[in-house]
């Protein structure tokens, strides 16, 4: 597996494109600057769905990077957004020559919004401390929760209720394999929020009889003392994992994502007890 | 629609220099409404809900918009709206601390101009940790992240207002705080020299009496350039139901407003009005009202979630003048809006101006001729037919209003993807003469949703009643969309 720059990690658009003009601006108020080009998107590698169709636009590219530049050039672009207006335009955090980008982007899938999501999912897959296949067995108020929602049932007796709670849940998880980290026992507590608030929608909503990848994390907000808020982050203490990012859970029958990463590390690791660099 | 001009060059040179602050010249129709996503954002289909809205003292020609807008990019800074033409046009800028791949940008977000150059402050619950966190930004129309100032755990809905005093710059962030020590939750942070490089934020406790535990998340701060300073909030003081399965009701509520008149400044303020019945600071403008405090919205509720509404402005001409609305629940509406004024200074106020069934998200200013807006969204019709109706209502008197239907959009669609549907507020500003809002609405291209008007910078087909993609025929659904207008008095 190629090893991930940072500009690669960090860039939300990248493209291939041609650099058209240097010190120039597509977009009315952005001045053309020293450092600012009109580039044409060539092609979109990576990026979210409103950015998805720019292949074929020319756009405002603000130059970053050790890669200096001429007009007619192509180059990788790893960009994140800056202006949008009639036209956009972006910050690159590097554009290497495309030659260059060549060996990282190699066997990288023609969908820009897949391949964006399946970066977020390595991200994820990366940081998790234990990944695993389970099946969801049951949903369950937190021990914590029950106890607060006792006393939501007796008005005035301390709890506090914001719009953004978070209606903790913890799915129990039968597990079938761990692929990543260490988990001892055959079952796990995945805690998430039920809640559809604006800051809690993304995150999985865990069903009894869900089956898939779980990428489990620690140290997560979590549910605190009665007369705090319920979404202050506070220390793990009571062995739930959570699972806040779409990303943190996907159905076996998802192509690609998860399993293709877990095949790369056991063969990553294969690889590492035979010796073979 | 087209603002286009094609007012020659010799005739130009004729126009008078100076133009009343009312009219500028870059907007030329009595009302305007325009979707604020610009041409480049065409396929976008964010739920963009809980608008906002300040508008520079300095130049009113600058604008900034927020709403629950993630950067286009994905990238780890959130978008604000900008406009330099007096919103005619819209870009976004994304300058707003986030993190990476968030979907709405923030978990809530307010600003505004102090009117000293371009200094814009803003308070937001960051998307990455949800600590509240109080920013500045020296000009929000460049791509500078904007500075963090002040960094808490535990506190809500955040709502900021900014003014000059002299050299000074203040800045005032109404918030329900439940760092706030017995239950006593309703707070506004204020710097009275925000300008200087590193400011002091105090918390002001704006709530003096006991509380069921907590105050109700609005408190909102409005100030006159005398020093005046007023914010009204809820006090609550029971409730019943159970949170989780959104059947709580605040059975018991005071709307309380309080006053300082020196800008906040002294050991104790906000306590210049003296409740009489009981001694203590803030008066209680209506005590004991009721209303649901929904954690979700419902098809009952056109899908937006309800839990009171408050907003406050004082006259410009007149600081003992400010007028008030609250939300409470009456028989036959899930939410009625009482406009209320006091023209003593807070000490006693008026019975209903005007009281509106079925609606939410009120905000009231207003203008330096004394005429008075009131926006608000209100829901129409039942089941599949039910509509969200945005209404900005004026009077110069307080009893007779105009009504103007600035949109009229289905209830139903787009399904929501989080809450609120269309947010927990909306914004209206008084610019001069002028009226200047925000509010978030079904982005269909039919003229017919729009009564008054309206422009779209981004693709769309008002005959097929499509939005289209950048490539202008790939067909787009309907989403969400922050709406600027602008109502020349």
């Amino acid at each position: 597996m190629p090893i991930r720059s940072s500009a690669e990690q960090q860039a939300r658009f990248v493209f291939r494109g041609t650099v058209k003009k240097l010190r120039a601006s597509t977009i009315g108020g952005v001045k053309g600057a020293e450092r600012t080009a009109v580039v044409r998107v060539e092609e979109v590698i990576r990026a979210p769905e409103a950015l998805s169709q720019y292949a074929g636009q020319e756009i405002t590219v603000e130059l970053a990077g050790r890669h200096k530049l001429k007009a007619g050039q192509q180059a990788m672009f790893y960009a994140n957004g800056w202006i949008f207006g009639d036209s956009i335009a972006v910050q690159a955090i590097d554009h290497p020559p495309v030659e260059a980008a060549h060996v990282t982007m190699a066997g990288i899938p023609a969908d820009p919004v897949a391949n964006l999501v399946n970066h977020d999912a390595k991200s994820r897959f990366d940081q998790a401390e234990v990944v695993v296949s389970a099946q969801v067995v049951s949903v369950n108020l937190p021990t914590a929760v029950t106890s607060t929602a006792l006393a939501a049932a007796a008005p005035g007796a301390g709890e506090r209720f914001s719009e953004h709670v978070p209606l903790w849940r913890d799915a129990v998880i039968a597990i079938h394999a761990v692929h990543k980290g260490r988990h001892a026992s055959k079952r796990a507590v995945v805690r998430f929020p039920a809640s559809t608030d604006v800051i809690w929608h993304r995150a999985p909503k865990f069903q009894p009889g869900q089956e898939g990848f779980f990428m489990l994390h620690r140290g997560g907000p979590k549910e605190t003392a009665k007369g705090k808020w319920a979404f202050a982050p506070a220390a793990d203490g009571d062995g739930a994992y959570t699972a806040l990012h779409p990303a943190d859970f996907q159905p076996f029958d998802h192509p690609g994502g998860i399993r293709t990463m877990i095949d790369a590390a056991a063969g990553a690791r294969t690889r590492q007890r035979s010796g073979v660099r | 629609m087209s603002t286009k001009r094609t007012t020659s060059r010799r005739a130009r040179r004729a126009r008078p220099r100076r133009r009343p602050a009312s009219r500028a010249k870059h907007w030329p129709t009595p009302v305007m409404v325009i979707d604020m996503i610009p041409k480049s954002l065409s396929g976008e289909t964010a739920q963009d809900s809980e608008p906002h809205l300040t508008v520079n003292p300095a130049n009113s020609k600058q604008i900034v918009g927020t709403a629950f807008t993630p950067d286009p990019a994905g990238g780890p800074r959130a978008p604000v709206y900008i406009s330099t033409d007096g919103g005619a046009t819209w870009k976004l800028n994304s300058i707003v601390p986030s993190v990476a791949g968030s979907d709405t940008g923030t978990g809530d977000i307010t600003t505004g101009f102090s009117g000293k150059k371009t200094t814009l402050y803003a308070s937001i619950l960051n998307a990455g940790n949800f600590h509240l966190q109080e920013l500045r930004a020296a000009n929000p129309f460049v791509p500078t992240a904007m500075t963090v100032l002040q960094d808490r755990a535990n506190a809500d809905q955040p709502f900021t207002h900014a003014r000059r005093k002299g050299a000074k710059e203040l800045a005032y962030v109404g918030v329900n705080d439940f760092n706030a020590p017995g239950g006593r939750t309703a707070t506004v942070d204020e710097s009275l020299n925000a300008g200087v490089p590193s400011p002091a934020f105090t918390s002001a406790r704006v709530e003096k009496r006991t509380t069921v535990g907590q105050d109700g998340p609005q408190t909102r701060p409005a100030s006159h350039p005398d020093g005046t300073v007023y914010a009204a909030s809820y006090r609550w003081r029971a409730l019943t139901g159970n949170f989780q399965a959104n059947t709580l009701v605040i059975t018991s509520a005071d709307v309380v407003v309080v006053r300082d008149d020196n800008f906040g400044a002294g050991a104790n303020p906000f306590s210049a009005l003296i409740d009489p019945g009981d001694g203590a600071a803030g008066i209680r403008v209506v005590q004991g009202v009721s209303f649901p405090f929904m954690i979700h919205g419902t098809t009952a509720t056109g899908q937006q979630r309800l839990g009171g509404s408050i907003s406050i402005a004082v006259d410009p001409k007149d600081s003992s003048t400010v007028y008030l609305v609250y939300g409470d629940q009456q028989p036959g509406s899930v939410l009625t809006l009482h406009v209320r004024v006091s023209r003593n200074r807070g000490l006693t106020w008026s019975s209903d101006l005007l009281t509106v069934g079925n609606a939410t998200n009120a905000a009231i200013a207003v203008t330096t001729s004394r005429v008075i807006g009131f926006l608000y969204q209100q829901i129409r019709g039942t089941g599949g037919s039910m509509r969200w109706q945005t209404h900005l209502r004026r009077s110069t008197n307080g009893i007779n209003w105009s009504d103007m239907v600035l949109a009229d959009t289905p209830a139903t669609t787009p399904v929501k993807t989080f809450d609120p549907y269309l947010g927990d507020y909306d914004h209206l500003v008084a610019v001069g003469k002028d009226l200047c809002g925000i509010f978030s609405a079904n982005n269909t291209p039919d003229k017919a949703n729009f009564p008054n008007g309206v422009v779209y910078q981004r693709n769309a087909n008002f005959s097929t009643h499509q939005l289209l993609k950048l490539d202008g025929t790939t067909v787009v659904s309907p989403s969400i969309d922050p709406f600027f207008f602008r109502v020349a008095g």
